[in-house]
């Protein structure tokens, strides 16, 4: 092997696990070989677990900055960055909390502020809008797929950490947290560059996923009949598609 | 392969994240910025937004921190294309990374680690350099970062190192004059030996930032106001140059605009005093 690549490999052991004794780093008067490897160590843990602050800064003030960092240095040992750019680092917090954590409002609670940070950056593109609607031909609506805008994502979540999550950022006094008897379907996406999320009805939520599938119009028309008559489906069906349309949910194709 | 022209862009400002509103709003005298790369290789939303408004208005540099030219990992291809994609977006002036490594193993620490001054990592980097500059098209100014530790291999001073690189590389060279004083300090060799070495010719740009000092050694931690011994020591490197693209960079504590163009303004008579000197 070369040289700098047992230097390295040496290096970057010692980094990762500061137990490792470093063998090739020089000894001076002034400064201990420990100690200079020390800022290394360091500079590594806290700008990592700094990112982590930055995506899930309400899970931080829930649980305090003394759990939140110890959670933040094991996860940092467990899952080491394999990213180019740290803003990835975090990705895996959420699942690594569900093995760390008895509580799984703190779980949720993660998974929606990752969400938010996907949301933030994900990719642009023109909403659709209700000229677009008008100007299309009739005859294509039964087959037509609409197409979700890149920034919505979906999740649905037991425990309520929307209202938290607001509360918090809003430094509002904090709802007791609770779980609902049946998990609730939201959805997030970005409208004039700002994060946005809501709630849905179940029918609702089924109707996201499916155009997020790839179902068609009338497939969709189809599925919802599970929640209304023959007569009242076509409305709630254009409804649903009038209010995704305002709130920027569909890309313009 | 283009040919990026030494050209003095005059000062500027390392471009965060608090200061893009008052940035578009009150437009300050900066003449340029600096921008992170790595925060602008997102698919899309507010940086993007904002990098695309401001570079409406302002000459921009790219600035990154994940190529680690001196890793034994290959290449990373994807990086340098996105790299290389977001240069199509920005047309900096140039682009510019650090003389360092971040990870080996696919590993990243996404910190700058240090090399050391070998014959091997001479050709090692200077090659990667080569490569790196074929695939984007044009010549790249590579940093001088703050180090902890010498290694015991060491064949050369740290100033011979990158001279030797740039050289064979033909790259060119970004000058922290911050980071130069902090490893003269950390180990205790002459920061004036080490700008009077550097090739005129190959250094583009300065970065001026401040530092954390611990007593025996000092932290690079660009977060404080710039010291005077660091003032001192770019007065120095002006001397010797002549003006240079100078800018402040500050990664945290971030300070308000104001602050910062104060500090930018105190550079510029510094290097207008000196001009006139030399
Ligand atoms: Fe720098």
């Amino acid at each position: 092997m070369s040289k700098l690549s047992l230097i390295q490999n040496d290096f970057q052991q010692c980094v990762l696990d500061s137990t490792h004794e470093i063998a090739h780093v020089m000894q001076t008067k002034k400064v201990s070989v420990e100690a200079r490897m020390g800022i290394y160590v360091n500079a590594y843990l806290s700008r990592l677990a700094e990112a982590l602050a930055v995506n899930y800064p309400v899970l931080k003030k829930q649980m305090g900055d003394e759990q939140f960092y110890d959670l933040c240095f094991s996860y940092v040992q467990q899952f080491p960055s394999e990213f180019r750019s740290i803003r990835w680092f975090g990705h895996q917090f959420p699942d690594f909390l569900k093995k760390e954590k008895e509580d799984f409002s703190i779980v949720e609670l993660a998974r929606f502020e990752w969400i938010l940070t996907e949301v933030f950056d994900a990719a642009d593109a023109d909403a659709m809008t209700m000229e677009d609607i008008a100007a299309m031909d009739p005859n294509v609506w039964a087959t037509m797929k609409f197409i979700p805008h890149p920034t919505v994502r979906r999740l649905n979540l037991k425990w309520n950490v929307a209202a938290l999550w607001r509360s918090v950022s809003e430094e509002t006094p904090c709802p007791v947290i609770e779980k609902s008897s049946k998990p609730i379907a939201w959805i997030f996406w970005r409208k004039d560059k700002v994060n946005q999320f809501s709630s849905m009805t179940e029918d609702e939520a089924w109707a996201i996923d499916a155009m997020m599938h790839g179902d068609t119009f009338a497939e969709i028309c189809e599925g919802l009949c599970e929640w209304f008559s023959e007569d009242e489906v076509a409305m709630r069906a254009a409804s649903l598609l009038k209010s995704w349309i305002a709130a920027g949910l569909i890309s313009r194709t | 392969m283009e040919n990026i022209k030494k050209k003095f862009l005059g000062f500027g400002l390392g471009l965060r994240h608090d200061h893009y509103e008052e940035i578009l709003e009150t437009k300050p005298a900066v003449d340029w910025f600096e921008i992170l790369t790595e925060n602008y290789l997102v698919p899309g939303g507010k940086p993007l937004y904002y990098l695309d408004q401001i570079r409406a208005q302002y000459p921009l540099v790219m600035h990154g921190v994940s190529l680690s030219i001196g890793s034994m990992d290959p290449l990373d291809k994807k990086y340098l294309s996105s790299v290389k994609e977001l240069m199509q977006r920005v047309e900096p002036k140039w682009i510019s990374d650090h003389l360092c490594w971040t990870g080996v193993h696919g590993k990243n620490t996404h910190d700058l680690l240090p090399l050391p001054y070998t014959e091997e990592a001479v050709a090692h980097i200077a090659n990667r350099l080569m490569q790196v500059q074929e695939f984007l098209g044009q010549r790249i100014l590579i940093e001088n970062v703050s180090s902890y530790v010498n290694f015991k291999d060491s064949e050369m001073t740290e100033w011979e190192f990158i001279t030797e690189i740039a050289t064979r590389a033909d790259c060119l060279i970004l000058l922290d004059v911050n980071n130069v004083y902090v490893s003269s300090v950390n180990h205790e060799f002459s920061a004036e030996d080490y700008i009077d070495y550097l090739p005129i010719e190959r250094v583009y740009q300065i970065h001026l930032a401040g530092h954390s000092d611990m007593g025996d050694y000092i932290i690079d931690t660009h977060d404080h106001a710039i010291v005077d011994s660091v003032w001192k020591l770019y007065e120095k490197t002006i001397q010797r140059m002549g003006m240079i693209s100078t800018m402040i960079e500050r990664d945290d504590h971030i300070p308000p605009l104001n602050e910062l163009l104060k500090e930018l303004n105190y550079a510029k008579k510094i290097a207008k005093n000196c001009a006139v000197l030399a």
